[in-house]
């Protein structure tokens, strides 16, 4: 078993993930579940990730970087100002290298690009954890 | 408090943390702009806030990020009043209350409240300041830059791996987790280019003194999607310097000789391999031996680039040393350098050096007449010294000449002869016979040659180095007009092609260079260690390798003769037989004590077995 995978603290690292989209949320759900690790809440906006973020505090989040009424590198910046060390990865489409960069910049801890393959959502994850 | 284990780390870890903190500000105290103080402060306030934050003391977190809000300002720009530091030495003194008080199990001291709302206020208003004083950015850039170039550092070549998605990005991601454990002085190419399609997902990032090297590439590595890293010491390049090709960097001379060592075995364990599997193997098993030969090649090719200096590196010391020999001996003497561009292997650069001196001084000291002199011979006062460098097949050439008196012969063969050697034809000596009598140990050392005009001293020192590193010198001189000596030496002293020979089953290495000619023993009439041989109408010594070693005589006439050219002249060496030519890496042997000199190093050969090299001139 890799480092940083859940059954290593023996309790499940529990992650928020936001998308506007149900079927990117369900996928993300799914990879990170077969994974062991366990999804808190979901989000479909920047706004509401925000406020999840604060009411759930989980280890993790999965950020689409267009979203509705505040956009995911805004939903960083609020979500790192609230908590300096929260683990963001930003989930994003091809092309949008620029945004990525920004948000990064605004505390993302890594990304993962669209189309996802499996595997490299759960190092990206791992790799933010471990 | 979760436990006691926490709470006791909090204690500790937080103490250790404030201290260092303290350190920075003395010595920001001195020099407001030192960045590597700046970010070592910053990190260390961010650790304890972390800390404090998570055993639930948040005024002090909260002072504690204040704090951190005004080193964050400094890095950008804003120049570290005496007010601040004051502000951010109370901050570390409300802190050590903080933790007292905790290691106490009392709640969080009011003051650190109030501490915070003093940092942040006085930071509020240096900020007024700063918008008007440094508006432009490039301002602190430009003082940071002159604070820290030249500093040591960490260098950190990364690149981002082939296959990665949005490499930029990567990259922004990497310097962000870097910039957490240590400060980032420098970053090359810049955002702009790391933006661009043409970017070859190479980045070097400098990072500031505050981590080891182990864990910077843990962590550099650690930021995924990283195809190559390297961490190595440097100093600070200038802004000048952001080109990645144009930067060199600085490792330990031990590492290159460990590579050049390695890729030596890695030489011999490849022929070795290819001995062994080529002759059955298959046509795929052929080609991936092949490839993976060449690929062997190629690395020893650019391990040895990596080694080459340029002369200049000893050169460039010659002129003060001639300057101050002609000074203290009387004499006038200019210096003319050619070729100190020129790049050889950086073994070879050490070990030229000293023989170089030598021939320098023997040319300050014997060659070049003094200014009176020369002027009463009708040559211009001032003597001319040239040392010039040039490359010349696989070696490299090194020529010591003077416009001196030249080497007066007569003298030479005095000398010798007073020491019982009589050259077989005096009246037509040359100059290599020349050079092999002035070689003789000993000889050079005679007053009567040393004081006068003719040369000596350390000549033989000289040949005998130089041969021992497979390399030979040369002798041209013309009595009244000058004197030129020639080095040549291997490009590489640390490989040599070697002639293997073979005595009582054992094999041992001769560097070829040495070699003149070999012949079988039976092509001559029999012979014991003390008969000669004769070679183009010269007699040579006979002397038989057994013998030399304490083995006893073969009992017959077999045998193969190898004729070498020593230091003390020509000679021919009897051995049981010649079995091959190699390339071999020399290894430096250590002395036993006691032991006979007779080898100059040791090697593995391509088939795995240990020999000795000898060391030819012990053998004559």
């Amino acid at each position: 078993m890799p480092r940083g995978t859940p059954r290593d603290h023996g309790m499940s690292h529990r992650v928020l993930v936001c998308d506007d989209a149900l079927f990117m949320r369900t996928l993300v759900g799914d990879i990170l579940e077969q994974a062991g690790f366990t999804v808190c809440g979901h989000a479909e906006t920047g706004v509401q990730a925000v406020a999840q973020y604060k009411a759930l505090k989980p280890d993790l989040v999965t950020m689409d970087i267009v979203m509705p009424d505040m956009g995911g590198i805004d939903a960083v910046r609020e979500i790192t100002d609230f908590d300096p060390v929260a683990k963001v990865v930003m989930c994003s489409a091809m092309g949008q290298q620029a945004l990525v960069n920004e948000a990064l910049k605004a505390g993302a801890a890594d990304f993962v690009v669209k189309p996802f393959q499996p595997n490299r959502v759960i190092e990206a994850v791992q790799r933010v954890l471990g | 408090m979760e436990s006691h284990r926490l709470l006791a780390l909090f204690l500790t870890e937080g103490r250790e943390l404030l201290n260092r903190v303290d350190a920075e500000l003395m010595v920001l105290e001195r020099a407001p702009h030192s960045r590597a103080s700046i970010d070592a402060a910053f990190r260390a306030l961010h650790s304890l806030k972390g800390m404090s934050a998570t055993v639930g003391f948040e005024s002090t977190a909260a002072a504690l990020h204040a704090g951190e809000s005004i080193l964050d300002a400094a890095r950008n720009g804003m120049a570290l009043s005496g007010e601040l530091l004051g502000a951010l030495f109370a901050l570390t003194g409300g802190t050590r209350h903080a933790l007292d008080a905790a290691e106490h199990r009392l709640p969080e001291p009011d003051v650190l409240l109030t501490l915070a709302r003093r940092l942040e206020a006085s930071l509020e208003a240096s900020r007024l300041t700063v918008s008007t004083v440094l508006k432009r950015p490039e301002a602190a850039q430009l003082v940071r830059d002159a604070t820290t170039t030249g500093a040591a550092c960490w260098c950190v070549a990364v690149q981002i791996a082939t296959d990665a998605p949005m490499p930029e990005a990567r990259a922004t991601l990497l310097l962000r987790r870097l910039s957490a454990i240590a400060p980032v002085v420098r970053v090359a190419p810049g955002e702009g280019i790391r933006a661009s399609d043409d970017w070859d997902r190479r980045v070097t990032i400098w990072l500031g003194e505050g981590s080891s090297v182990d864990h910077i590439e843990q962590v550099a590595r650690g930021t995924g999607d990283i195809g190559e890293c390297h961490v190595v010491r440097d100093v600070v390049p200038s802004l000048g310097s952001r080109h990645v090709e144009a930067r060199t960097v600085r490792i330990p001379a031990q590492r290159l000789d460990d590579l050049l060592d390695l890729v030596g075995e890695l030489v011999l364990a490849r022929d070795r391999l290819l001995r062994v599997a080529l002759p059955t193997a298959d046509e795929p098993t052929t080609v991936a031996l092949e490839e993976a030969s060449g690929l062997v090649g190629k690395l020893r090719e650019a391990i040895l680039q990596s080694r080459l200096v340029p002369m200049a590196d000893i050169m460039d010391r010659f002129p003060r040393h001639v300057h101050d020999m002609a000074q203290s001996l009387g004499k006038d003497v200019e210096l003319v350098m050619e070729g100190r561009e020129l790049e050889v292997d950086r073994s070879l650069l050490e070990e030229l050096s000293e023989p170089l001196l030598h021939l320098l001084r023997n040319a300050v000291d014997h060659g070049v007449e003094r200014p009176e002199h020369r002027r009463a011979c009708g040559k211009p006062a001032r003597g001319r010294l040239v040392v010039r460098v040039a490359r010349d097949g696989a070696m490299v050439a090194v020529t010591v000449g003077d416009d001196g008196a030249g080497v007066c012969r007569d003298r030479v063969i005095a000398a010798a002869q007073a020491r019982g050697i009589e050259p077989a034809t005096p009246e037509a000596l040359d100059d290599a016979g020349l050079l092999t009598l002035l070689a003789i140990p000993g000889l050079s050392t005679a007053s009567e040659v040393t004081a006068l005009s003719g040369r000596g001293v350390g000549v033989n020192a000289v040949v005998h180095r130089v041969q021992s590193l497979g390399g030979r010198v040369d002798l041209a001189t013309v009595p009244g007009a000058g004197t030129a000596f020639t080095i040549r030496l291997p490009l590489s002293v640390a490989m040599l092609r070697a002639l293997l020979v073979r005595v009582a089953n054992e094999t041992y290495a001769i560097p070829l260079s040495l070699v003149h000619t070999t012949s079988r023993r039976g092509d001559h009439a029999p012979a014991d260690h003390v008969a000669g041989l004769q070679l183009h109408g010269e007699q040579l010594r006979i002397v038989s390798l057994r013998t030399r070693l304490g083995l006893p005589a073969a009992d017959d006439v077999s045998g193969h003769l190898v004729v070498l050219d020593g230091s003390a002249g020509r000679f021919a060496l009897l051995v049981d037989a010649c079995i091959a030519q190699q390339e071999i890496v020399v290894k430096p042997l250590q002395r036993v004590r006691g032991a006979a000199p007779r080898f100059s190093g040791g090697t593995i050969l391509s088939d795995g077995t240990p020999s000795l090299i000898l060391d030819i001139n012990s053998l004559n």
